[in-house]
């Protein structure tokens, strides 16, 4: 810790707050739905980091497969909303939470706290998110192909069937590097008949090579 | 818990526990392959951080257009590697992409 400000050290000896880092903080979170293949979500008021806001999504459990992909509206230092995205004959619905690497001074009381540069990096009002678990990369299982002719990766990641645990959903939607010019189109499948998670990506020369972290957290201190 | 920190809410519920951990930014920067000729490879030095401790991730900077590609990291002690293309894949395929990195390490 540089001479002055607060270092909050817990049980197991680690800093968990200080005044020289921002933590990624829970700006925004609530639920979602919408309608056919698409849910909107607007964000109030609009999020001011120069940072995309990191999206934390957990379907709701319907049963069956949900497959979303997200894109992001606004611009940096202006994020005015997001859209979850899913197949057409797919209504979205779930919890989000939307998470950035700035507090925003919302709380009524409790604490706040700043850099040495003014930033603002705590606030009790947008408490920091909690650190679940995270890997380096999702782990390929299979590969099938459609009617069309596409063939489809699909890359494992522990499912958790807690409802509290959120997935980072910020990369399913843009698409990726294939070996041909139309690129892997990307997409998270939730399956909760099955007990998986799936990062999917479908392109007519796939291939099997993949590299994207999963990153999860939870809100609930 | 014997040292730390708790707040709570208006409501009353518990906001913030020092008994969880949390994400702490590393870096957080703007990477562009936007003049990439072919496949290229950009390092980041991040002292201290591990594929144990840390996760790097390239987010999409707004709405991405169908023709925009991902770029892809990989996590090594003490760098960070962002590349254009797949690593370890033989195709000629590039992105020009320009994505913002985040290296955040847990506690």
């Amino acid at each position: 810790m540089a001479g002055y400000g607060l270092s909050v050290i817990n049980d197991g000896g680690v800093v968990s707050i200080d005044s020289e880092y921002a933590r990624l903080c829970v700006l925004q979170a609530g639920r979602y739905s919408g309608g056919a293949g698409s849910a909107g979500v607007s964000f109030s008021p609009a999020i001011t980091t120069q940072e995309p806001p990191l999206i934390f999504l957990r379907p709701d459990n319907n049963g069956g497969l949900v497959t979303i992909g997200c894109s992001i509206s606004g611009a940096p230092g202006n994020w005015t909303g997001m859209t979850i995205t899913g197949p057409t004959t797919y209504a979205p619905s779930g919890k989000y939470f939307v998470g950035g690497f700035a507090a925003s001074a919302t709380a009524a009381f409790g604490m706040r706290l700043w850099d040495g540069a003014s930033k603002l990096l705590f606030d009790s009002g947008t408490p920091s998110a909690v650190f679940t678990r995270f890997s380096q990369n999702w782990t390929y299982v299979k590969s099938t192909q459609d009617a069309q002719g596409f063939y489809i990766n699909w890359y494992s990641s522990p499912f958790s069937s807690s409802v509290d645990e959120y997935l980072m959903i910020n990369n399913s939607g843009m698409r990726m590097v294939s070996g041909d010019n139309i690129g892997r189109i990307t997409g998270i499948t939730y399956d909760f008949s099955q007990s998986q998670l799936w990062f999917t990506t479908t392109a007519l020369n796939n291939p099997f090579i993949f590299s994207l972290p999963a990153v999860f957290a939870k809100i609930i201190a | 818990m014997s040292f730390g920190m708790r707040t709570w809410g208006a409501d009353g519920v518990l906001q913030f526990n020092t008994d969880t951990a949390t994400w702490r930014i590393v870096l957080s920067t703007v990477v562009s392959f936007a003049g990439a000729a072919g496949k290229s490879t950009q390092p980041f030095s991040v002292p201290g951080c591990n594929a144990n401790n840390a996760v790097a991730i390239v987010l999409p900077i707004g709405a991405a257009a169908s023709d925009d590609r991902q770029l892809e990291t990989e996590m090594t002690d003490g760098t960070v590697y962002v590349r254009n293309y797949i690593n370890g894949y033989a195709g000629l395929m590039f992105s020009h992409s320009t994505m913002r990195l985040i290296v955040m390490r847990w506690y």
